[in-house]
């Protein structure tokens, strides 16, 4: 290869090195930028997931509970005589 | 030529030179206002507020937590057509419509608040109307999804999020943790960059934390105590439930409370855990104290026999009589004193004492001083220095005359019913890093031993007498279960004016169970009902009711102590037990029971649609029809247990 080509491959290959660290610094500044969005989606969810985590907290509270037992399944409490402890397998007595 | 081409040369040199040499120093020496234009144009400061740590019940049910919300502001200055906007926010937030205008009027402030804590619906459907001038800040609202169950225990937060009262106010530091700010580089539209991972951390949390109580068990402790108060019209009721062995407290009622989720709805003194706060005469559920450390102090048996004096006893220019002027006794053995709860004979067993003995002994129950349970404004009681005349050594060995809240009283039944050993009761169970998973434990504590083994054996038995026959208890039994226990009817003090309140009374029961091994202390005070007074009549079926449930759900088992036989003949294994569940399960074929117990196949077949008969005791042996054989149309299965056909 004659001097001249090679001094002109030297620059083509310097600016080319110059230029693909330009464009990878760009592509981590856009992949950082997008990180960041997601990690903002993220913690949305999250947020959301605690919410729908109290607002079953709230469902399940034994008062509602009870007034549902009680209004639309129509149960009562446990009368005298109603509750049967087993031990053993026996029948122990009725509470 | 060549002179010119040098000029030119050293002349660009020059230029150059002092172009680079100005770009090192630039780059090099540090310059403070060049510095401040770097932070302005490329930095920013970004606040990672700290989530408020959590509140769970001892088995991790959600008593109180913060969640994300929308605080909706606006810039006035940047806001075009304000009457339009406020029109808008107040048809759609419900705010007036005159103060919202004035606030977007007010060209001079750069910020005002239009609401805070919004919902994420409200916040997204304000977003899209594109109102220049209008923007949220994340914020964190408190929830309890309870509403007002423990409430007055949980406390509550202010505006800040910082707490204010309860369980709140008390560990605020554990539960609010720290907020960070981060110091990242910034682009010219503003954008954070990411740089060494900042943007993987999540925003800090404070600390869960775990309380001793059961949740379950708190709201039937509430319900009953509620009923309570119903049914005796009474002002108020409180109700505490403690580990006999550790002092932890299951639960701790206070009707009526007040809901955390709208404190300022609630009268200040509802806001206060009143079981912890307030002090009043305890009555006769003190007598146990007094006749324990006589017992201690070795000075009577059980079984020694006190003079009652028939029913009246004068001290000075006073007459001490029994709670009951129906109750005449003339003499009562020691055993018999507590059970009947007679005033004379506590008073005759305190002279024995005397005040110094007394007082030594109530202390080293706990009274006059505080517990030192983990809640704020805990108060310790009163009980003066023992220069007392007789009358009021009469006075305090049955309960009057001396300061107590229902957190001390029940705390000293536990030393009653453990073995003699004072232990100081608590909350809070464990806090818990919810990042980290690192776990803060906390431990029984022991304070002292009050009494011997020997004498807590004695009282255990003197106590379970209390429930029994011709025990003023009896209303507390629970069905298959030995219960030891003292009732209360105390007159109310006036603590404004002096003397007692005529008619006015606080009635009590304090008991554990099962006495034979104790598990559970409580505790019921009913105060000032007017339709009855008797801790008999009030507090004691309030104390079996709650017994009842504590015991069922901690899986204790009745124990046989009644002449008629508890357990049941094998004749009625023999009754048909019919299933009664929604028949979850489809069952098509016999199913393989053989060789299980009857609780094993009662387990097995909770929720099918079947018809079970069963006959004889033991394993089964055989089914009827075969095991896999199909099921007619009536599914019924006939089940042998043992050898039996």
């Amino acid at each position: 290869m004659s001097k001249e080509v090679k001094s002109y491959l030297s620059v083509f290959f310097i600016i080319s090195a110059l230029l693909t660290i330009v464009i990878l610094k760009m592509e981590v500044r856009r992949l950082g930028y997008q990180v960041f969005k997601l990690g903002q989606v993220e913690r949305t969810y999250r947020d959301d997931y605690r919410k729908l985590e109290m607002r079953f907290a709230q469902l399940t509270r034994p008062e509602r509970i009870e007034i549902y037992a009680q209004t639309k399944l129509e149960l009562k409490e446990a009368n005298k005589g109603q509750i049967i402890q087993l031990i053993a397998g026996k029948v122990a007595f009725k509470n | 030529m060549r002179s010119r081409a040098v000029i030119v040369f050293l002349c660009l040199f020059v230029f150059w030179g002092m172009l680079i040499f100005r770009a090192a120093v630039l780059q090099v020496i540090p310059h403070e206002k060049l510095s401040q234009t770097f932070g302005r144009q490329y930095q920013m400061q970004i606040q990672l507020k700290a989530r408020r740590g959590d509140i769970l019940d001892r088995n991790g049910v959600e008593l109180g937590s913060s969640v994300t919300t929308y605080s909706l502001f606006a810039d006035p200055s940047l806001i075009d057509n304000e009457g339009q906007v406020a029109l808008k926010l107040a048809r759609k937030l419900g705010l007036s419509l005159k103060k919202t205008k004035a606030n977007l009027r007010n060209k001079k402030r750069r910020f005002v608040w239009i609401s805070r804590r919004l919902s994420k619906e409200i916040k997204n459907d304000i977003g899209k109307w594109g109102i220049r001038g209008l923007a949220f800040i994340k914020e964190y609202k408190r929830i309890y999804p309870n509403n007002d169950l423990l409430g007055s225990t949980l406390g509550f937060v202010g505006n800040d999020e910082r707490g204010l009262e309860g369980i709140e106010g008390k560990f605020d530091e554990v539960l609010s943790g720290e907020s960070k700010s981060v110091q990242v580089m910034r682009d010219a539209k503003g954008r954070p960059l990411i740089e060494e991972n900042e943007f993987f951390l999540d925003p800090p949390t404070g600390k869960d934390v775990y309380l001793t109580i059961d949740r379950d068990l708190q709201y039937k402790l509430e319900q009953e105590l509620v009923a309570a108060i119903r049914r005796h019209e009474a002002r108020q009721a409180i109700g505490v439930v403690l580990d006999v062995h550790t002092s932890e407290i299951l639960g701790i009622g206070v009707v009526p409370g007040m809901d955390p989720n709208h404190p300022n709805d609630a009268e200040k003194t509802n806001r206060k855990n009143r079981a912890v706060t307030d002090i009043f005469e305890p009555g006769s559920t003190l007598k146990t104290f007094s006749i324990a450390t006589s017992l201690e102090e070795g000075l009577v048996r059980p079984n020694s026999r006190v003079n009652c004096e028939g029913g009246e006893l004068k001290i000075g220019k006073h007459t001490i009589r029994e709670a009951d002027s129906k109750h005449v006794f003339q003499e009562l053995t020691v055993a018999d004193v507590l059970a009947k709860s007679s005033n004379i004979g506590t008073t005759k067993i305190a002279f024995e004492l005397g005040n110094k003995k007394l007082y030594k002994g109530l202390k080293k129950f706990g009274f006059g001083e505080k517990t030192g349970v983990d809640f704020w404004g805990e108060a310790s009681g009163t009980l003066s220095t023992p220069n007392w005349r007789k009358i009021h050594l009469s006075n305090i060995s049955f309960g009057h005359g001396i300061g107590v809240t229902a957190l001390q009283i029940a705390n000293a039944y536990a030393a009653v019913a453990n073995g003699g050993v004072l232990h100081r009761p608590f909350l809070v169970k464990k806090t818990v890093d919810s990042k980290t998973g690192e776990e803060n434990t906390v431990k029984p504590f022991r304070i002292r031993r009050a009494i011997s083994e020997e004498t807590s054996r004695h009282l255990r038995l003197m106590l379970t007498s209390a429930t029994g026959e011709g025990g003023t208890g009896t209303n507390a039994r629970v069905e298959g279960y030995l219960v030891a226990g003292k009732t209360g009817t105390a007159q109310k003090y006036d603590f404004q004016n002096g003397g007692y309140k005529s008619g006015r009374y606080l009635s009590s029961f304090a008991g554990f169970v099962p006495a034979n091994e104790p598990k559970y202390v409580i505790y019921v005070m009913v105060d000032d009902p007017q339709k009855g007074f008797y801790g008999s009549d009030v507090a004691a079926p309030v104390f079996s009711r709650i017994a009842s449930y504590v015991l069922r759900e901690g899986g204790v088992r009745p124990v046989v102590f009644k002449k008629k036989p508890v357990l049941l003949k094998e004749s009625i294994a023999t009754k048909e037990v019919k299933s009664t569940f929604a028949g979850e399960i489809k069952l098509t074929r016999v199913p393989n029971l053989v060789g299980l117990t009857l609780k094993e196949v009662l387990r097995r077949l909770q929720g099918a649609d079947v018809d079970i008969r069963l006959k004889g005791k033991g394993r089964v042996s055989r089914i009827y029809p075969e095991v896999g054989k199909e099921l007619g149309s009536k599914k019924q299965i006939q089940i042998y247990l043992s050898n039996e056909n």
